[in-house]
């Protein structure tokens, strides 16, 4: 029963995580689209009230039942020796560890850049270059498709590496892209200007 | 809520229709017919209910939100109507949120079967 019970609550977390990881995923997309600057604070809002509501819980029901049962089925440092599992813990890891250091912290300093430019009554010089940011950026770009191989890793269950190291090489080269194009096609803080004097040449 | 109807239309019904199309092939392949598992003649009816619920309750709604909350933003004001579709929509989403439990826990416990593991395989 303990094994079923468990199992719900991982599925639980899983759910979250994946619903809350999505839902910042498109509120930051819409931030990025946005020149206005009170629907700009409402979308940035959203990104913390997902990552607050959503993948914070849904990290903790994972990292709790997933402890739990590695250490009561999984006969505890036992789990180093099976690839599926060692991954999955070690990329949920990863996951966790930088979306404490750098993602969140950086979306709780862009919400706190933006109730400053809403006192302002306008997009401050801060705001604009903390929009801009790569490394966020990309460890942001990277949270959906580590998810999705920690979930592959789980599915499949391979008994070798190698479905980890192709997954992770594809993780890494989707967030790069992401990361390369996204800011791109919306354009913000010291990418803006460099833009508008292209434009200029180009005229 | 425009955002809402979006997410509606291009990811809870996909993945709803993305669930049907595995789940009916993983039953046939795991010998597990209505007939014999009572669990998941349940869950068929539920993962039923809450797409027929998405289809027709809850994606009009959100359509319908979004075009009021289009027009309220430019009149300034909310349509009379957009209360009770708030209050629907709260309605049927928290029902689809129940049943969506409900399934998952049948899925995990499969209660009346008696294959059902108790430890990983």
């Amino acid at each position: 029963m303990t094994y079923l019970l468990l199992r719900f609550v991982h599925i639980i977390g899983f759910i979250l995580i994946g619903g809350g990881l999505i839902s910042v995923w498109l509120a930051d997309l819409r931030s990025r689209q946005l020149r206005e600057l009170h629907a700009f604070a409402e979308a940035v809002r959203n990104i913390a009230v997902f990552y607050d509501g959503l993948v914070v819980p849904g990290a903790l029901f994972l990292l709790g039942s997933g402890t739990w049962m590695i250490v009561e089925f999984y006969g505890g440092w036992g789990f180093l020796t099976v690839p599926w599992l060692a991954g999955m813990a070690g990329l949920f890891l990863f996951e966790f560890v930088e979306g404490n250091t750098v993602t969140r912290l950086y979306f709780m300093r862009l919400r706190r850049l933006t109730r400053r430019a809403l006192e302002s009554g306008q997009f401050t010089p801060e705001l604009e270059e903390a929009r801009a940011e790569t490394v966020p950026t990309f460890t942001h770009f990277l949270d959906l498709p580590m998810l999705f191989l920690i979930v592959t890793l789980g599915a499949l269950k391979p008994g070798t590496w190698t479905i980890f190291v192709v997954g992770s090489v594809i993780a890494l080269a989707i967030a790069t892209a992401l990361t390369l194009y996204v800011p791109k096609l919306y354009p913000w803080g010291s990418e803006k200007p460099r833009r508008r004097q292209s434009r200029a040449k180009s005229t | 809520m425009h955002a809402k109807y979006v997410c509606v239309t291009a990811l809870t019904l996909p993945a709803l229709l993305i669930t049907l199309l595995t789940g009916v092939p993983l039953m046939v392949r795991q010998h597990l017919t209505p007939n014999k598992a009572r669990w998941m003649a349940a869950k068929l009816v539920l993962v039923t209910l809450i797409t027929l619920n998405g289809v027709l309750v809850l994606r009009p709604v959100a359509r319908d939100l979004a075009v009021f909350a289009q027009t309220a933003a430019t009149t300034g004001s909310r349509p009379p109507a957009f209360a009770e579709l708030e209050r629907r929509e709260s309605l049927f989403g928290d029902a689809n949120l129940a049943m969506i439990l409900v399934t998952i826990a049948l899925s995990v416990f499969r209660p009346g079967s008696r294959g059902t593991a108790t430890k990983p395989e």
